[in-house]
C-alpha cells in the first residue's frame, strides 16, 4: 500500500515533469538497442521441443528416409535431411524472442500504442532542438537528379515486356474506370499504349487548393504565388509509394516553420495521434517530412516572410492515385 | 477493494492534470496569425536511396560476416523495388567510425535518406551476435535498432530479418524477406519432363530438392503455419493431394477420394484444406478439416468449379468456374452460399489467389493468345494486368501482399526446347525480376514469414 503510493507519486511526478518540460533528450551517444536472441534451433532441438505440430508422431527415425512414405517409395533423401531443411525453420522454442518486433523500447519502433508514455523520439521535437538542420547554407537540394525529372508518374525500372502485343486497344473492358486512373503510376500492361495523354494531364494540373485568410493584408495573388512556389519545390522531393495499402487514404498534414533564409525550423505532423496508432500513416507522414527536410532551404520572397513563416502543408496523394 | 478505489481516484486525478496541461500547451502552441495552407498533390515514384554500410567486425572473420550481412540486406531491399542501395564506394564514414552516432552530413552529401549500420561479433560461446541500427539521415535520429544472437550458420536469415525490419520501419508494412519459396523444379525433354519439389529462400539461396522426381508433382502450396506443404502427386497415374511436413519429412495422403482431387490450398489458419474433386465428370469444391478429416462440399453446380482460395479472414472463397459460359472468377461465402461473379473481362480467368493483406485477388488470364498475371479487388473492380507473356501462370503472394511470384514459359526454340523460369513482380507492375533457380522452375508457392 505504502509502496504503491510512493510509486504512484513518483510516477506522477515523472509524467508531469515529462509533460511540462518536454521529453528527455537522451545524451548517450547511441540510443539503446533491443536485444533479440533469435534462438534458431537445430532440427534435433526443434523436434524435441516441438509439440505444436498437429502430427502425432515426430518420428525421428522415420524422417530419415520417410520423405515420401507411400506415394514415392524411392529413397528420396532430400526432405528428411535434417540439417538443411530444418535450419531455416522457425523456433518453436517457448522463448519469447522469435521476431524482433516485440519490444520496441527506445524508439517508437513497431507501431507504438497510443500510450501517453513519453518516448525518446528521435523525431523532430519542436523545442529541444531548434534546428534540425544546423547548416543553413544553401546546400543544393539533396536530390539534384530529381529536379531534372518530370514530377509525376515516372515508372522506374523499365517494363521489359511491354511490347508484346498490339491487340490491346480492341479489348474493351466493361467497367474499369479505377484501373484506368491508376495506370498512371500503377502499371497495367494491357493498357500501356493509352497512357501518354492521361499522364500528361495528371502532371500538368496541380490544382490549387490553398485557402488564405481574407483578413491578411497580403493580396491573394501574392499568397497564391508563394503557395505555388512552395508546392513546386516540395513536389520535387516528395517520393510516393504507390503500392502501399490504401495509399490513397494517407493524407498527411504537416505544419512547418521556416526561417527568413528559407531553412527549416520545424516540421510537425498535425495528426500526432495517428502517428502512434497507425504504422502506415506514420511512414507516410515520415516520408512527407523527409521530403520537407530534403527540400530545405526554400527559395521564397523575403519581403513576404510573414506570409510563409508558418505553413500548413497537406500531402494528398489521391490525385496521383486517381481517386 | 479499497485499493482499487484509491487507484482509480488517483488515475482520475492524473488524467485531469494531464488534460489541463495539454489544454494549456495547446493553447500556447496555437498560432495567432493566419496560416498559409498549401496542398501538395504531386510527387514522384522512385526507390528510396538508402546506404547499407558493411557491419563492423573486430576480427577479419567478423568483418567478412559483417560484409556479407550488409550485402544480403542491400540485395533484399533492392529487389523490392522500393529502395535503391547506394554504392558503397561513395561512403565517407567507415564501419568503425559508424559505431558511434553517424555524421549525418556525410550521408546527406551522398543523397542517402536512410542509413543502416551495425556490427557482427562472434561470441565466446560460438554464437554470432549481430546488431543493427536504422538511421533517419535528414531527421538525424535512430529509427529502429535490434540485436540478434544466433548460430553463425544462419547469418543469412538474420540479414533477411534485418531487411524486414528496415522495410517495415520505412514503409509501414510488414516485410517479406525472411520467407521461402517452394516450387516445381523441372528438367528433361518436354515429353519426359522430370518434376521435383524444391525449396529455397525467397532470394534463391539455400536451395534444396524435396522429392527425387520419380513421380509427377504439381501445385505445391504452403501452409500458413509454414511447417507443411500440400501438393498434388501422380502416383501410379492417380493424382492425389499430399501433405508434406517439412520438419519431419512425413508425407501423407489427404483423404482417399473416389475421384480425382486437385488444386489444394490451405485456409489461413492452416486447419483446413480447400480443393476440388472431380467425380463422374463434375468438378466441385470441397473443404477438409485437417484435424477431423471431415469433408464438406461447397459448390453444387454442373459446371466445373475449381482453384479455390480463401480470403485472409476465412470468410470467403474465390474460385473459377465456367458456369457462365467462359471460365471466370467467382467469390462465395466460406459455406458455399452467396456465389457472385467478379470478373467480366474478355478471355478466361484461372488460378485466383487472395492476397494475404486481403485487398486484392491475383489471377491468371488468357486472352487473345496472350497470358496475363493480373490483380483485381475482391469486388472485381480495379483490374490491372501486371505481367504478360506467351505463358505466364501460377501467381503466389509474398507474405506481405506487395509482391507476387509466378512462372513464365518462353516459346519453344527451333529444337523444341522450352525454358520455364520463376519471376517476381510487385504491385506497381514495374519491378519484374527473375528468381534464379538451378534448373527450370514452375508453380512457385511463397511461404508466410518464418516464425
Amino acid at each position: 500500500m505504502r509502496n504503491g503510493t510512493i510509486f504512484s507519486i513518483l510516477f506522477h511526478a515523472v509524467v508531469i515533469a515529462a509533460l511540462a518540460v518536454g521529453l528527455p533528450t537522451f545524451v548517450s551517444p547511441l540510443p539503446p538497442i533491443t536485444n533479440v536472441p533469435v534462438e534458431l534451433v537445430t532440427l534435433a532441438e526443434l523436434e524435441a521441443a516441438t509439440e505444436k505440430q498437429p502430427d502425432p508422431e515426430p518420428e525421428p527415425v522415420a524422417k530419415e528416409e520417410a520423405p515420401e512414405p507411400e506415394p514415392e517409395k524411392e529413397e528420396t533423401p532430400p526432405p528428411p535431411d535434417p540439417k538443411p531443411a530444418p535450419a531455416p525453420e522457425p523456433e518453436p522454442t517457448p522463448e519469447p524472442e522469435p521476431e524482433p518486433e516485440p519490444e520496441p523500447e527506445p524508439e517508437p519502433e513497431p507501431e507504438p500504442e497510443p500510450e501517453p508514455e513519453p518516448e525518446p523520439t528521435p523525431e523532430p521535437e519542436p523545442e529541444p532542438e531548434p534546428e534540425p538542420e544546423p547548416e543553413p547554407e544553401p546546400e543544393p537540394t539533396p536530390e539534384p537528379e530529381e529536379e531534372a525529372k518530370p514530377i509525376a508518374p515516372k515508372p522506374r525500372p523499365k517494363p521489359k515486356i511491354k511490347l508484346a502485343e498490339q491487340e490491346t486497344p480492341k479489348e474493351e473492358k466493361p467497367e474499369e474506370p479505377p484501373a484506368d486512373a491508376l495506370t498512371s503510376i500503377l502499371r497495367n500492361v494491357e493498357k500501356l499504349k493509352k497512357q501518354p495523354a492521361q499522364k500528361a494531364q495528371t502532371a500538368t494540373a496541380p490544382k490549387v487548393a490553398e485557402q488564405t485568410r481574407p483578413k491578411q493584408q497580403v493580396s491573394r495573388i501574392a499568397q497564391e504565388g508563394i503557395a505555388r512556389a512552395i508546392r513546386q519545390q516540395i513536389q520535387r522531393c516528395w517520393r510516393l509509394d504507390p503500392g502501399a495499402q490504401q495509399a490513397e487514404d494517407l493524407v498527411v498534414e504537416i505544419r512547418i516553420t521556416l526561417r527568413r533564409d528559407g531553412t527549416l525550423v520545424s516540421a510537425e505532423v498535425v495528426n500526432l495521434t495517428r502517428m502512434f496508432g497507425d504504422a502506415y500513416f506514420r511512414s507516410a507522414a515520415e516520408n512527407a517530412r523527409r521530403a520537407i527536410q530534403a527540400c530545405s532551404p526554400y527559395k521564397l520572397p523575403v519581403s513576404e516572410y510573414e506570409v510563409w513563416r508558418v505553413i500548413n502543408l497537406k500531402f494528398d496523394p489521391r490525385e496521383m492515385f486517381g481517386t | 477493494m479499497m485499493k482499487n478505489r484509491l487507484t482509480s481516484t488517483r488515475l482520475f486525478a492524473l488524467l485531469a492534470i494531464i488534460s489541463t496541461i495539454t489544454a494549456v500547451t495547446m493553447a500556447q502552441v496555437q498560432p495567432a496569425r493566419a496560416q498559409l495552407n498549401v496542398d501538395i498533390t504531386q510527387g514522384f515514384v522512385e526507390p528510396l536511396p538508402i546506404a547499407v554500410s558493411d557491419f563492423y567486425g573486430a576480427t577479419p572473420e567478423e568483418q567478412l560476416i559483417g560484409h556479407d550481412v550488409a550485402e544480403v540486406i542491400a540485395a533484399d531491399l533492392e529487389r523490392s523495388g522500393l529502395f535503391r542501395p547506394i554504392d558503397k564506394g561513395a561512403f565517407i564514414q567507415d564501419p568503425a567510425a559508424l559505431r558511434n552516432v553517424p555524421r549525418f552530413g556525410d550521408w546527406r552529401v551522398i543523397n542517402a535518406q536512410a542509413l543502416v549500420s551495425g556490427s557482427a561479433e562472434l561470441q565466446a560461446d560460438g554464437r554470432l551476435r549481430v546488431e543493427f541500427r536504422l538511421w533517419d539521415v535528414f531527421g538525424e535520429g535512430q529509427l529502429t535498432a535490434f540485436a540478434y544472437t544466433v548460430p553463425p550458420s544462419i547469418w543469412r536469415r538474420v540479414a533477411h530479418i534485418i531487411a524486414d525490419n528496415v522495410y517495415k520501419r520505412l514503409t509501414g508494412e510488414e516485410g517479406y524477406f525472411d520467407s521461402r519459396i517452394v516450387y516445381i523444379a523441372e528438367s528433361g525433354p518436354q515429353n519426359r519432363r522430370q518434376k521435383r519439389l524444391a525449396i529455397m529462400d525467397q532470394d534463391g539461396f539455400n536451395h534444396q530438392f524435396l522429392t527425387d522426381g520419380s513421380n509427377l508433382v504439381l501445385t505445391p502450396r504452403f501452409s500458413p503455419s509454414l511447417q507443411e506443404i500440400t501438393y498434388l502427386a501422380y502416383v501410379n497415374r492417380v493424382p492425389r493431394v499430399y501433405l508434406l511436413n517439412l520438419n519431419t519429412g512425413q508425407q501423407e495422403v489427404l483423404g482417399d477420394f473416389p475421384g480425382m482431387t486437385f488444386a489444394p490450398r490451405f485456409s489461413p489458419d492452416g486447419n483446413t484444406v480447400v480443393m476440388s474433386l472431380a467425380q463422374q465428370g463434375n468438378t466441385e469444391i470441397y473443404t477438409m478439416d485437417l484435424r477431423t478429416r471431415q469433408v464438406t462440399r461447397l459448390t453444387r453446380h454442373p459446371a466445373i468449379d475449381t482453384s479455390p482460395s480463401y480470403s485472409p479472414d476465412s470468410r470467403q472463397v474465390v474460385f473459377n468456374s465456367d458456369r457462365g459460359g467462359s471460365q471466370q472468377l467467382y467469390v462465395m461465402n466460406a459455406d458455399g452460399s452467396g456465389v457472385q461473379r467478379i470478373s467480366f473481362n474478355k478471355g478466361r480467368y484461372a488460378t485466383p489467389v487472395w492476397s494475404p493483406r486481403g485487398d486484392l485477388i491475383a489471377f491468371t488470364r488468357m486472352s487473345g493468345g496472350t497470358f496475363y498475371i493480373g490483380v483485381m479487388r475482391p469486388d472485381g473492380s480495379g483490374e490491372r494486368m501486371l505481367a504478360e507473356g506467351f505463358l505466364v501462370e501460377g501467381p503466389t503472394w509474398a507474405p506481405n501482399g506487395r509482391v507476387l511470384s509466378f512462372y513464365r514459359q518462353m516459346p519453344a526454340d527451333a529444337r523444341g526446347k522450352q525454358v520455364t523460369k520463376l519471376f517476381t513482380i510487385d504491385l506497381t507492375g514495374f519491378n519484374e525480376r527473375e528468381v534464379a533457380t538451378p534448373i527450370d522452375g514452375s508453380d512457385p508457392a511463397w511461404s508466410p514469414l518464418i516464425q
